[in-house]
């Protein structure tokens, strides 16, 4: 495993009380390996994903996430430990 | 390697169109991941893990589980899994998997001292069979056993059981359910008549408040707790309380948190009641129309041995709490006696602790008028940096909730409760509060036992594989289910052992005390999962015992096993669930065993074939046992009675119990099984299905005992993702006892709790029985009083924390399957404790320092953690139990609810030092 490959992708859905969405979103701007891609205001609930090198780091991060301030709960939705890239490498044991 | 920028954007846009989709979030972009999941063949399937019972959709591709991820038809998780279920796949493919049956041999001879050597499959079983035939001449059926699982698939549950119960006349065969949710049956019993909640998940959305009670949701439950938040969020006058000993993951949702002390509940429950009551907030005309009340003896002691014979010197002073116990003075205020008198009181209720009897309504009162909110609050607050005067509103602010006839409230529980030495007590005072209010078996309203394993239900309780119990409900005890059992499993009169066997943590202490000497482990790790390890461990190596550990992974059961037996992993075979809801699942094999890995059918079928009826159907010496006709401590011979049933003495179990004429009807291949392998026939070479023919004999015993299942391919069907029994005329039932959803209440009641079981029982008042003459009480739930009881053992001077013990999200309970999964391992690499910082601080310890938890009965060491997911109150200490590095069960105390005989892994004395 190369150290310049991204292997990891995951959709979460984090929930979160409506009014503190915005400290939430605050605090996902500051982890370069999160992405907001939808928000629903009127459940409390943000669409991110995430994106690691190696799925240990992956683990890392929803930890990190489920730990966030006024976060409710962090499901993993979508999450793909195959390779991403057409060569046949495999991320899934590279820690 | 490609770094192909746009490819990734593509993946990461797919997989946030997805899980928006899988949610139901709005996103401009929707869609799925075909691409990349090209190849792979899906099937639906259930989760291996805990008693929410997700579905899963696996995909294979070239004999492997590839892919996992949640079934977005499945109603119970709707496409979610928490991280454990995206790992149902990766537990199947630890590199040290099983593929070969090991015993302990030296110079070619099975050695109790010898090394692991790899045998045949036929040598394993002629050792099995020769050490099984030593221990069962010399000791008769309760000399051997079997420990299984809530992780037995249904059709592995009811093969061992009918194997151990109706083959070898023994009543030693006890889950590591036991240790998980026994207390929920015995409430279930004595309140209802029969086991399992009333209600159903789709209680979820239609409360207004969730309550958990020693239920830490967010991380043992996390998909049923997703739904609990979500609903929270679009309810605005919803609420959420956590009562809980520590702050957990599950407080971070909820509206209030209240931290009590170690088994106050009892307390805080009838400081809830005397609020329904004094307030005048009593459903009148549903308690007086559905319930009565109901109380029990108080001197039951705690499930200990009753000698200390056996004891470490330490151990003894709480051993003898198991005779005589010295009531505290908040005990005695409790239990309506003057603190100011002696209060030795003798434990003269061990051996009839579940015995009850009808009370009065104004002696129910009475009964609850000591727990007041001041008496209470004292009593049961849990932080002691907490003010007591905020812990009071919150007391009250729970007893608004319950006692608000428009507000819904469904209270969930788990280990919390049922590991308690009064499990079945708080269980009974959950419905005692629900009833009251009539907030019982509605939707929306109820007290719901959340099952902690994925077949708990499903295979422990509703097969039966417990000591004292039969499929569908029934017991041993009982002649008429006895008889019933007979007839079903086509058996001589009297064949069946009336005699109660050994629970779990008995067959530990029998094999100490040498009353067992033969022991087969199904789906378990019990020498990790068993409190007061160290007693048994050095059992299990040192007597004169042979112990047999079937498992997919060497675990530390394995260590001190004799042999070892390989298993076929989820996935690998055929098999079906039941979870917390009553909702049984199926899922099909998808992939072989590796290796000469078997399942457990197979094995359980091919060990069957080593006994002839005449081994085991004659005059058998039971300690105890009285069955009429034959001598006393003998179960009779039955020998003739089976050959009047045109059995042959030389005829083996296999051909009696398992390959019957009608077994053979359910041919394998089968077109429910149309492109997949089945391990279990290909492996015995038979043309029949075992896992659908063990399933169709045992579903005979639910129909029209209000627990009919669907056949067998129902389950199988693409359009059915289970169904919640009692399934009548293929439609499910969610709310039982309710006449508009329940086709068992009889024809015109709104409600009918019609259970069967201990229906009938004497009047009395609250300090006993006032005569032997018994009340029928039918069609009726019961109303306990039970009063506040102190634990086995309480921290003192010399001991002076409490240890609680638990689970954490990333494990799967002593991690021999998700430690072998990376990702897993590396999220919760170890077991720490966790402490409150001035309690570390106070014995010279800080995070990350190694400390030493010890007990009377042992010490193990574990990295300290102070942060986290769990904020302890001073004076407690919380340590999991998934860790074999830290096998804390060494330190735990092996109390057990004297009714239900779970133990109590949540509250023992500890203390800690620097390593």
């Amino acid at each position: 495993m190369t150290a310049d490959v991204s292997g990891s992708v995951s959709g979460l859905c984090l929930m979160v009380r409506p009014e503190h969405l915005e400290d939430v979103e605050a605090s996902l701007r500051d982890l370069d390996w999160v992405e907001i891609h939808a928000r629903d205001e009127v459940t409390g609930r943000l669409i991110v994903v995430q994106e690691h090198r190696t799925i240990e780091e992956h683990q890392r991060g929803l930890r990190r996430l489920q730990e966030i301030p006024h976060v409710l709960t962090a499901d993993l939705v979508v999450h793909h430990n195959l390779p991403l890239f057409d060569d046949g490498t495999d991320n899934r044991r590279s820690g | 390697m490609k770094n192909d920028l746009s490819r990734r954007d593509f993946v990461k846009t797919s997989v946030a169109a997805a899980t928006a989709a899988a949610v139901g979030v709005p996103m401009a972009r929707t869609g799925s991941l075909p691409d990349l999941e090209k190849g792979l063949d899906w099937e639906k399937s259930v989760c291996r893990f805990c008693g929410v019972g997700c579905g899963v959709m696996v995909g294979t591709r070239n004999d492997q589980v590839i892919a996992v991820k949640g079934d977005p038809e499945n109603p119970v998780n709707r496409g979610l899994l928490c991280a454990k279920g995206y790992a149902n796949a990766d537990i199947m493919y630890g590199a040290d998997r099983l593929h070969q049956p090991l015993l302990r041999m030296k110079n070619g001879r099975f050695d109790k001292q010898g090394d692991f050597t790899p045998v045949s499959w036929e040598r394993a079983f002629d050792e099995m069979e020769v050490q099984f035939k030593r221990a069962h001449g010399e000791l008769g059926p309760t000399g051997v056993g079997i420990m299984g699982s809530g992780q037995y698939t249904i059709p592995e549950g009811y093969a061992s059981v009918k194997l151990v119960k109706a083959g070898w006349r023994s009543n030693n065969i006890d889950p590591n359910a036991r240790h998980c949710m026994a207390s929920a049956v015995a409430g279930f019993m004595q309140v209802f008549g029969i086991d399992e909640p009333a209600g159903c998940y789709d209680d979820i959305e239609l409360t207004d408040t969730v309550v958990t009670w020693g239920a830490n949701m967010a991380e043992m439950h996390p998909m049923l707790w997703s739904r609990v938040v979500e609903h929270r969020l679009r309810h605005k006058g919803g609420r959420i309380v956590n009562l809980t000993t520590y702050r957990n993951r599950t407080s971070d949702a909820a509206d209030t948190e209240i931290i009590f002390k170690p088994q106050t509940d009892l307390a805080i429950w009838n400081y809830i009641a005397r609020e329904i009551v004094n307030r005048d907030v009593v459903d009148h005309v549903f308690v007086k129309q559905h319930c009565v009340f109901a109380s029990g003896p108080r001197d039951i002691g705690f499930g200990m041995r009753g000698s200390d014979d056996f004891a470490y010197e330490a151990e003894k002073d709480t051993q003898a709490r198991e005779r005589m116990v010295i009531l505290t003075r908040e005990e005695a205020i409790a239990q309506g006696l003057n603190p100011d008198e002696d209060r030795h009181v003798a434990q003269k209720s061990t051996g009839g602790a579940g015995a009850h009897w009808l009370i009065s309504f104004d002696e129910f009162k009475a009964a609850l008028e000591p727990y007041t909110l001041d008496f209470v609050a004292e009593l049961a607050k849990g932080d002691p940096d907490e003010d007591l005067e905020s812990f009071k509103v919150k007391l009250s602010l729970l007893a608004d909730y319950y006692a608000d006839p428009d507000r819904k409230v469904v209270s969930f529980w788990t280990m919390g409760f049922n590991q308690h030495t009064r499990g079945t007590w708080v269980n009974e005072q959950a419905y005692m509060v629900h009833l009251l209010m009539g907030k019982q078996a509605k939707p929306g309203n109820g007290a719901f036992s959340l099952t902690g394993q994925p077949s708990a239900c499903g295979t422990a309780r509703e097969v039966g594989t417990f000591a004292h119990r039969l499929p569908a409900d029934m017991v041993v005890a009982n002649p008429a289910h006895r008889k019933l059992s007979e007839e079903l499993w086509r058996l001589p009169n009297s064949t069946l052992n009336p005699k109660v066997g050994s629970h779990i943590t008995k067959m530990m202490r029998d094999l100490e005390d040498g009353s067992m000497k033969w022991l087969w482990v199904q789906v378990t790790n019990p020498f990790q999962s068993t409190a007061n390890a160290n007693h048994w461990l050095k059992a299990a190596r040192e007597k004169d015992c042979f112990i047999v550990v079937s498992d997919i992974y060497p675990t530390y059961s394995c260590k001190v096993a004799d042999l070892i037996l390989p298993c076929a992993a989820h996935y690998e075979k055929w098999g079906l669930y039941g979870n917390s809801e009553r909702r049984t699942q199926a899922w099909r094999q998808v992939v072989n065993p590796p290796g000469e890995a078997r399942s457990d059918v197979w094995q359980v079928l091919e060990f069957s074939k080593r006994f002839t009826l005449g081994e085991v159907w004659g005059k058998q010496a039971v300690p105890g046992v009285a069955v009429e006709g034959t001598d006393a401590g003998f179960l009779p011979d039955v020998l003739a009675d089976a050959v009047k049933l045109g059995y042959s003495p030389d005829q083996t179990l296999h051909e009696v119990l398992f390959e019957t004429e009608t077994a053979k009807t359910h041919a394998w291949p089968d077109p429910v099984g149309a492109d997949h392998g089945n391990c279990t026939a290909e492996a015995a070479g038979i043309d029949w299905f075992p896992e659908k023919a063990l399933f169709e004999d045992y579903r005979r015993f639910g129909i029209d005992h209000a627990h009919d299942l669907a056949p067998f391919d129902t389950y199988y069907r693409d359009d059915v993702r289970g169904l919640r029994w009692p399934v009548i005329d293929g439609k499910e039932t969610r709310w039982r006892f309710n006449g508009e959803h329940d086709p068992y209440v009889k024809a015109g009641a709104d409600f009918e709790f019609y259970g069967p079981a201990l229906k009938a029982i004497p009047q009395g008042t609250i300090t006993g029985p006032t005569g032997k003459n018994k009340v029928p009480v039918t069609g009726k739930a019961k109303i306990f009083f039970r009063p506040y009881a102190a634990p086995a053992e309480s921290p003192d001077a010399d001991w002076d924390l409490w240890l609680c013990t638990g689970r954490v999200l990333e494990h799967w309970h002593s991690g021999s399957m998700t430690r072998r999964v990376p990702e897993l391992d590396s999220a919760a690499p170890r077991a720490q404790v966790f402490m409150n910082p001035a309690d570390a601080a106070a014995r010279g310890l800080a995070r990350n320092d190694v400390a030493v938890i010890e007990s009377r009965r042992g010490e193990v060491r574990a990295v300290v953690e102070t942060a986290g997911r769990n904020t302890m109150p001073r004076g407690t200490v919380f340590v999991p139990w998934f860790d074999e590095g830290v096998p804390i069960n060494k330190v735990t105390l092996d109390a057990t609810c004297p009714i239900s005989k779970e133990t109590d892994f949540k509250k023992c004395a500890v203390r800690v030092r620097k390593a």
